[in-house]
């Protein structure tokens, strides 16, 4: 079980891609190229980033701060759980077939699934503004593996990053079963509504704030 | 466009048999689908439907209501709409009427038969399942002259899962085939939808689908539901840059 239910105020998060979830004027080809890049991770990730070398791409194009503090080769890469449990113990979901491809190309140290989503929660994407899940619920659906051998420096990998909530309660879960470890996000593609993209390309380092129930993600 | 891979001789049957595997038609397939993958899929129509666009299944009871009847037409006629391949199985009740609205909107479809494309079951769906050779696209996993059993449905309808991008369950009963579609559709990673009408009748196995992933579809979330769907199949994603 999670250790503590308090959550923190702030967690460290770094991205790679942006994704422009709706058509913006004036988005040139770079808001089509992320809505495409969007389903190709949601809808095959591993074939995907196969085909195209993603990771090697993402190495590449972060710069060293970013790479050694995020996916370092000290980092212990957690898989984020997707919104529902698994049934099957052989499927595989984006963020897993991403961290795995983040350890062929250099990335991290070792990938471990320690979050498990042992109650589902509404999919954001199809739920309105008042039913979207907390921090909160997201903490309470989560359960966190001890394990020795983790390391000091770990990362929960996602493959979007929206609001942040998903990502705050899992760098908080992963925190009160690992206290004396340093926990950051990594989302592959941040979203950004309402921006005419101009590439999707734009590494950045950020912070998920909680304010009361609500999360907000800067940038 | 790839070629219409077979011709339907004078007599509105099969004359020849194409069979291609279903990484020919869907690209690249990962491990957990190619578990229940089929070795080969039978093709009779245009293979075009598999390789291009985006493809939705309609499922659900063979004895539906008038309701669920119409329900699964107007999903049809919507998608149609959006350019979506409609997918079904050529079963009475939804899949019949899943097929018949996408072609009465002017759209496609895709019927994943539970019996080699040289049966036809029901056989009161000779003449659609003929339309949708001629027009559309008819896609076994079973060799023509091959024997049709209780296990060819489930089978059938984890093939159907595999070729769709989202699968929807309009109205099915506590042991309806379409669970098994529903299943496999989350073990692939793909979208499961139980609509709303569906999600309120209280069966077990519709709680435990959601409890697993499975979305309830209503006229709420249907734009957000239309907007996920991708807009071109695996194979023309992975031909693009996405950088």
């Amino acid at each position: 079980m999670n250790g503590s239910r308090s959550l923190p105020s702030e967690v460290p998060f770094a991205s790679f891609f942006v994704y422009a979830p709706r058509p913006v004027p004036g988005e040139g080809d770079a808001g089509p190229k992320s809505r495409r890049l969007v389903r190709s991770i949601k809808n095959e990730a591993h074939h995907f980033s196969v085909r195209w070398n993603l990771a090697e791409f993402v190495r590449n194009g972060l710069s060293g701060k970013l790479r050694e503090l995020y996916l370092g080769s000290d980092t212990t890469l957690v898989p984020m759980p997707g919104h529902a449990p698994l049934r099957d113990q052989d499927s595989r979901w984006p963020a897993d077939e991403l961290c795995t491809e983040f350890l062929k190309a250099g990335l991290g140290a070792q990938s471990l699934p320690l979050i498990e989503r042992v109650h589902r929660v509404s999919k954001a994407a199809f739920s309105s503004a008042s039913e979207r899940p907390t921090a909160s619920r997201h903490f309470e659906s989560f359960r966190c593996m001890a394990q020795i051998g983790v390391g000091e420096c770990i990362t929960v990998v996602d493959d979007v990053i929206t609001r942040g909530a998903t990502m705050l309660a899992a760098v908080a879960a992963l925190q009160s079963v690992y206290p004396g470890a340093s926990v950051r996000g990594f989302a592959l593609i941040r979203t950004m509504s309402d921006v005419a993209l101009q590439s999707v390309t734009e590494p950045v380092e950020g912070s998920v704030v909680l304010r009361g129930d609500e999360t907000i993600r800067r940038p | 466009m790839v070629a219409t891979a077979m011709q339907l001789g004078d007599d509105g049957r099969v004359d020849t048999y194409v069979w291609k595997t279903p990484e020919d038609l869907l690209g690249p397939l990962d491990e957990v689908e190619r578990k229940h993958a089929p070795e080969q899929l039978w093709i009779a129509g245009d293979a075009s439907l598999l390789t291009h666009g985006a493809r939705v299944s309609i499922v659900g009871s063979r004895k539906a209501s008038e309701l669920g009847l119409r329900r699964a037409a107007k999903l049809a006629h919507l998608l149609v709409q959006r350019g979506v391949t409609v997918v079904s199985g050529l079963a009475e009740g939804i899949d019949a009427a899943a097929h018949t609205q996408a072609i009465l909107s002017g759209g496609r479809t895709v019927a994943v038969l539970g019996t080699p494309l040289d049966k036809t079951f029901p056989a009161m769906h000779r003449d659609l399942q003929a339309e949708i050779i001629r027009s559309h696209l008819a896609v076994s996993q079973f060799a023509p002259g091959s024997s049709t059993t209780r296990a060819s449905f489930p089978m059938r309808n984890r093939t159907m899962a595999l070729v769709s991008d989202a699968t929807v369950i309009i109205e099915a009963g506590a042991k309806s085939g379409t669970i098994h579609q529903g299943w496999e559709a989350l073990r692939l990673g793909r979208a499961l939808y139980i609509l709303e009408s569906l999600a309120r009748c209280g069966f077990e196995w519709v709680d435990k689908l959601r409890d697993h992933g499975a979305h309830v579809l209503s006229d709420g979330n249907r734009e957000e539901f239309m907007d996920s769907l991708p807009e071109e199949s695996r194979i023309e994603r992975f031909a693009q840059s996405p950088f």
